[in-house]
């Protein structure tokens, strides 16, 4: 599959298309969201009477509500889009590059390389990913580095299984026996024939970890784990779960679960076509 | 582009000059040619090792190729048939240095070369040159064909872009791919199975090599197109002095372009010799059975058809006589408790069959 192929699969799906229009909403506010936020987050706004405006509906003054403290909920939402962004992004990227590593090299070398692997992936399986996260964040405490670590600790093992899987469909093809005839190095072989064979597989599973590491993020915060200084969508819901607000104000907590929802579906839509055509299986009869 | 050598200044650099590229230059004249062999297998021997485990079924050990000696003399194709899994391929992945040999041993121009890596595995690999069997297998899709030609140049640092470049147009016109500017921007998939094939074996001549290697090259295309890459191989042959192992289990095929002729059972060599001798004389039952195979040109001659009984024996067998002697149709008892040897029964001509050996007595 060329770049090309890759483009025209996306722009032919209306899904993928919205997608990625929603998604570019979220990467306009990761980037933007401090210089358009309305209300320092953590402010307690008052109202025209000069009270705390607290728990007020969504209005033009604050478009998705305030919380218990007055906090404007809009502003909340659109800097937790950067948290939940970067760290996704990070995560996606450290898990997609160990991924594809020991991929490559398992499928390639086989032996005790693929065994090794494989045995580990098979372990992974094993372990629950957000108990492990918890457990880990508790080890080396919360912070914006050691989130991603206990995100991205297991993001590898689906596509490391899928990249080998690949990688075993070319090993045995003629061109390499012909690379290897030339004289061609193992490193030669994998990094000029088959990575570039297998990256397709990888950037599907580039959109897939960043959305599950979203949802991995606002997990651990919902359930106070997280960096307790980030503004992130989890922090939101925990403070509105803590104060009952899921009765008494719903939009606090349907501003935050929105955006975890919109921002992953959004990922997911936009690489449905890419992973159709990497999995001819998923395809629907047409 | 890191120095390749001196560029003599008082010479006028010529595009296609191979020496020039730090290609060596063919020697076209056969009155120096010295008798090593340019390759040479002495007991070449690939098992598979099957598994024993307490976890899993068992899975035999494959004899694919056992104890098949054979040599390429510079300058002449030497033509390895027998059917499907006999183990050609095994047989020439091992001297192609594909595949480790499980024994035995392989010699390049007298050096043995069963166990070498490194610089003097990549000499060997600039000096062997391999066609495969499959055209449309053979090039990465993603690459361009004249990327793929030029593949070797680049492993082996070879020129510089530019002279790469030219290299590639002059391959690409010898092997009958013209225009050259035109194939030299082609796809894989833009091309017909033939003139990748014709691509293939550009990019096996590309370095100068003085043996190739070709493994059933003509199997996978149309008839019509066949002929014209055993007319380029045959050329190629001429013009370089090009030493051949040429893969095929189609006897006319080998006819054609073969000096010498090794016909392969089980993974063992059961004749060997003149092309003319093997294919005319077919001393080998075996042999016999292949030759019958072949279609003739006249649809009315009626041939009586060679039987040969049962299937192919499993290569993970132990059989302790003739690997052929359960379907051979002229086999006694001493076939059956004695695995012959290969005996020279003419000037150069092999076999090893029992029918040939005086001292056995196969029927009474």
């Amino acid at each position: 599959m060329t770049r090309d192929d890759m483009l025209r699969a996306i722009l032919r799906d209306k899904m993928a298309v919205l997608g990625i229009l929603i998604f570019a909403v979220f990467i306009f506010a990761a980037i933007f969201g401090s210089g358009l936020a309305p209300y320092d987050p953590q402010e307690m706004t008052r109202s025209a009477s000069g009270s705390v405006a607290a728990l007020e509906p969504p209005s033009l003054a604050h478009p998705f509500g305030t919380t218990n403290l007055g906090r404007d909920v809009f502003s909340q939402v659109l800097l937790g889009a950067r948290t939940a962004l970067t760290i996704g992004f990070i995560a996606a990227v450290v898990g997609v590059t160990i991924a594809t590593i020991l991929g490559l090299l398992a499928g390639y070398f086989g032996g005790w390389v693929d065994n090794l692997v494989t045995r580990a992936v098979e372990f992974s399986y094993t372990i629950p990913a957000e108990p492990l996260a918890v457990i880990i964040l508790a080890v080396l405490g919360p912070s914006f580095t050691t989130v991603i670590l206990a995100i991205s600790v297991l993001a590898w093992r689906q596509p490391t299984r899928v990249v080998r899987n690949q990688v075993l469909t070319l090993r045995n093809r003629q061109f390499l026996k012909a690379a290897r005839v030339s004289g061609a190095s193992h490193t030669r072989i994998l990094v000029q024939h088959i990575f570039p064979l297998t990256l397709p597989v990888s950037l599907v599973f580039f959109p897939v970890e960043f959305g599950s590491a979203i949802i991995a993020e606002s997990v651990i915060s919902f359930l106070g784990f997280g960096d307790p200084t980030s503004t992130s969508w989890g922090v939101i819901l925990r403070r509105s779960f803590q104060e009952g607000a899921l009765q008494s104000a719903w939009w606090w907590t349907f501003s935050a679960g929105t955006a975890i929802t919109l921002a992953t579906a959004a990922l997911y839509f936009s690489v449905r076509p890419l992973e159709e055509v990497v999995n001819p299986r998923l395809r629907s009869r047409r | 582009m890191k120095a390749e050598g001196a560029m003599p200044v008082d010479r006028q650099p010529v595009d296609n000059d191979p020496e020039l590229l730090g290609l060596p230059v063919a020697q076209r004249s056969d009155s120096n040619a010295s008798r090593t062999p340019v390759i040479e297998a002495r007991e070449l021997t690939k098992v598979f090792t099957g598994s024993k485990s307490i976890f899993r079924r068992n899975v035999d050990d494959i004899r694919a190729v056992t104890k098949v000696s054979l040599h390429v003399d510079p300058g002449s194709v030497l033509g390895l048939a027998g059917e499907s899994g006999c183990g050609k391929s095994v047989t020439a992945e091992m001297l192609a240095k594909l595949q480790e040999p499980t024994s035995g041993s392989i010699s390049y121009r007298g050096e043995d070369i069963t166990h070498v890596g490194g610089a003097r595995l990549s000499t060997f690999r600039r000096k062997v040159g391999m066609v495969f069997q499959s055209p449309f297998d053979s090039m990465n899709p993603r690459w361009k064909i004249a990327d793929a030609i030029s593949e070797p140049l680049r492993i082996h640092k070879v020129g510089d872009r530019s002279e790469r470049r030219s290299a590639v147009m002059e391959m690409l016109e010898r092997v009958g791919l013209r225009p050259a500017e035109y194939y030299i921007e082609r796809y894989p998939h833009e091309l017909s199975g033939g003139e990748l094939q014709r691509a293939a074996v550009a990019r096996a001549l590309i370095l100068g090599p003085d043996l190739v290697i070709a493994d059933e090259p003509t199997t996978m295309l149309d008839v019509s197109v066949r002929a014209g890459i055993l007319n380029l191989l045959k050329r190629m042959r001429d013009e370089e002095n090009l030493a051949m192992l040429f893969i095929s289990h189609d006897l006319t095929t080998l006819s054609y372009l073969c000096d010498r002729v090794a016909i392969m059972y089980l993974g063992r060599v059961v004749e060997m010799g003149p092309a003319a001798g093997v294919l005319g004389e077919r001393l080998h039952p075996y042999t016999n059975a292949l030759a019958a195979a072949v279609p003739l040109e006249d649809p009315d001659l009626i041939r009586p058809p060679v039987p040969i009984i049962g299937d192919l024996s499993s290569a993970s067998a132990t059989t302790q006589g003739c690997a052929f002697a359960p379907r051979c149709p002229a086999g006694g008892r001493v076939c059956e408790e004695e695995a012959p040897e290969l005996l020279e029964v003419r000037e150069g001509h092999y076999v090893a069959c029992h029918l040939h050996d005086d001292s056995k007595v196969v029927k009474q």
